[in-house]
């Protein structure tokens, strides 16, 4: 916390450095959001079977200019989702942007991670159409630690329609986070551990965007690398360490927009190959689709079709069911049905039913494995939900 | 040097079409932009002017002339550009246009900010402060049309 504070104090007073009052002309907003979640059969992600108000998010932030090349701002943040975020004030983003051609920027501080059409603006849900996000590469359960990097970030407007960013820095993990300790539990086969921690050495990547000739057609390449420490200690005093020597992520995206019509699809991987373990790779891979179609200045009808493995290699669940365990554990396949409702300028409600069909999203905890068979476990089950949010 | 940039040439049905001007500030040393340049000024990939003036925005929200330019020149809804701006605001990547609700008020602020630049039907712009302000008229027709300050 420390470390956030004189982040701001720095960027709050960066100007009175350059002979400006630090708080005229700064613009603020925000926003507030709160969700309900309910689904049948299995939880999704977190405890939902019987219904979690344990859904919201909010955010404040500041933006100011010190002159024609120079701005600055940050955004506080916090979010609840079942044992995510907790509530916990983050910075979720603070920078000095010095921006004096646009063919070259430079962004330094805490930085949204530039990864497929979504990933910097996922916190806000009024960016979008659908409550949750497709569930690939923006799988909750990872949000924490893939949402921002500390370090720099160039950035341009090219000829021919052509945007870019590359980028390089550090991510801070908390090792406490749900997220990180599924990854941490695989390492430790299951076995309860303390002491982690996981460092990253460094995390790079860039991003290339090309606003077409055809109107409205948009088309994004993504890449991060990372290196990373892991260690922890297992009972009775066994020392671990782990190195992923190479986190490699791609994500190919398209936007194409005509009027009120507007059609996404990604596709996404990321393997992480650890040094101490060559054999085992831990390599994601999803897709989706995604249409909204707005139908009037109020109104917006949205649906994606989202297919997610978390070991691409084992699209069929051999692995699973090599362990007695169902298939169903290697897939999540999602057809969402969207609505969102702009009341005001400030005021969205979105209504959102989800036809699941995999166990990759429900939640391990709850989950009751002991016993169960292919046939007597359900892979086809439902997700309800709703959400409001004010912003300004 | 005096710097050109082309203004468009649009082929449209709208009959308001032909009112729609842009204005700019007095100071800016452009006769005449292409509809790219236009489009990449209002999206905020281009900020500054051949004469590295920066470019200040100003945005006429929720009026007739509003969605006849975000249709024909930006081809863009306004929930879309609104969306925008928006993602550039929540993720520290852009500051938004200055945004009006006012036609005058928005001819007061592209008069007296260096840069600036706006868009409004030309029967909209307050008889005494036409002449304040760089008025380009935006024409229909072909590509070497070149929209000239009136």
């Amino acid at each position: 916390m420390k470390g956030r504070v004189l982040w701001m104090v720095v960027l709050c007073f960066g100007s009175t450095l350059l002979g400006e009052s630090p708080f005229s002309d700064i613009r603020f907003h925000g926003y507030l959001s709160q969700g309900f979640l309910v689904s049948n059969t299995h939880d999704y992600i977190i405890e939902t079977q019987s219904g979690t108000f344990q859904v919201n998010e909010f955010a404040l932030n500041f933006s100011k200019e010190l002159n024609d090349n120079i701005s600055f701002g940050g955004q506080f943040f916090s979010r609840y989702f079942g044992d995510f975020g907790q509530q916990e004030v983050l910075l979720d983003w603070a920078l000095v942007d010095f921006h004096k051609y646009d063919a070259l920027g430079i962004r330094l501080g805490k930085i949204k991670l530039p990864a497929g059409l979504y990933n910097e603006g996922r916190d806000a849900d009024l960016l979008r159409n659908s409550i949750f996000l497709p569930q690939t590469f923006y799988v909750e359960t990872r949000r924490d630690f893939t949402l921002a990097f500390e370090g720099g970030e160039a950035y341009g407007h090219m000829p021919f329609g052509l945007d870019y960013k590359l980028f390089v820095g550090s991510i801070r993990v908390d090792v406490d986070n749900p997220g990180i300790e599924d990854y941490l539990q695989v390492l430790a086969n299951q076995q309860p551990y303390t002491n982690a921690s996981i460092d990253f050495d460094w995390v790079a990547g860039g991003q290339l965007a090309w606003d077409t000739p055809i109107e409205g057609l948009h088309l994004r390449y993504s890449d991060y690398r990372a290196s990373i420490d892991v260690s922890f200690h297992t009972a009775p005093a066994e020392s671990h360490t782990f190195r992923v020597q190479n986190l490699v992520g791609q994500i190919v995206s398209l936007m194409w927009t005509r009027g009120n019509f507007q059609f996404s699809s990604e596709y996404f991987i990321e393997a992480i190959d650890l040094l101490e373990i060559p054999d085992e790779a831990f390599d994601q891979e999803g897709y989706f689709a995604w249409i909204t179609y707005r139908l009037s200045d109020r109104w917006e009808l949205g649906s994606y079709y989202s297919v997610f493995y978390p070991d691409r290699h084992d699209h069929g669940g051999q692995f699973y069911r090599n362990q007695g365990l169902p298939r169903a554990l290697a897939w999540q396949k999602d057809l969402t049905l969207s609505l969102r409702l702009d009341l005001n300028e400030h005021w969205i409600i979105k209504l959102e039913g989800h036809a699941l069909d995999g166990l990759a999203h429900a939640l391990d905890d709850t989950l009751d494995l002991f016993g169960t068979t292919e046939t007597s476990i359900s892979e086809k089950w439902q997700l309800w939900a709703i959400k409001t949010t004010f912003h300004f | 040097m005096a710097w050109r940039i082309l203004l468009t040439c649009f082929v449209l049905n709208s009959p308001l079409f032909g009112q729609l001007v842009v204005i700019c500030h007095a100071d800016i040393q452009v006769q005449a932009m292409d509809r790219a340049t236009l489009k990449a000024v209002f999206l905020g990939k281009m900020t500054r002017w051949p004469d590295r003036t920066r470019i200040r925005v100003g945005f006429l929200k929720g009026q007739p002339v509003s969605r006849l330019f975000l249709r024909d020149v930006l081809k863009k809804t306004e929930h879309q550009y609104q969306n925008l701006w928006n993602q550039a605001i929540f993720t520290g990547q852009g500051l938004p246009p200055k945004w009006f609700s006012d036609k005058r008020s928005l001819v007061l602020f592209v008069k007296n900010q260096p840069g600036a630049i706006g868009f409004l039907f030309h029967k909209d712009i307050p008889p005494d402060l036409v002449s304040e302000v760089l008025v380009f008229q935006v024409e229909d027709g072909d590509e070497a049309l070149v929209g000239q300050p009136r």
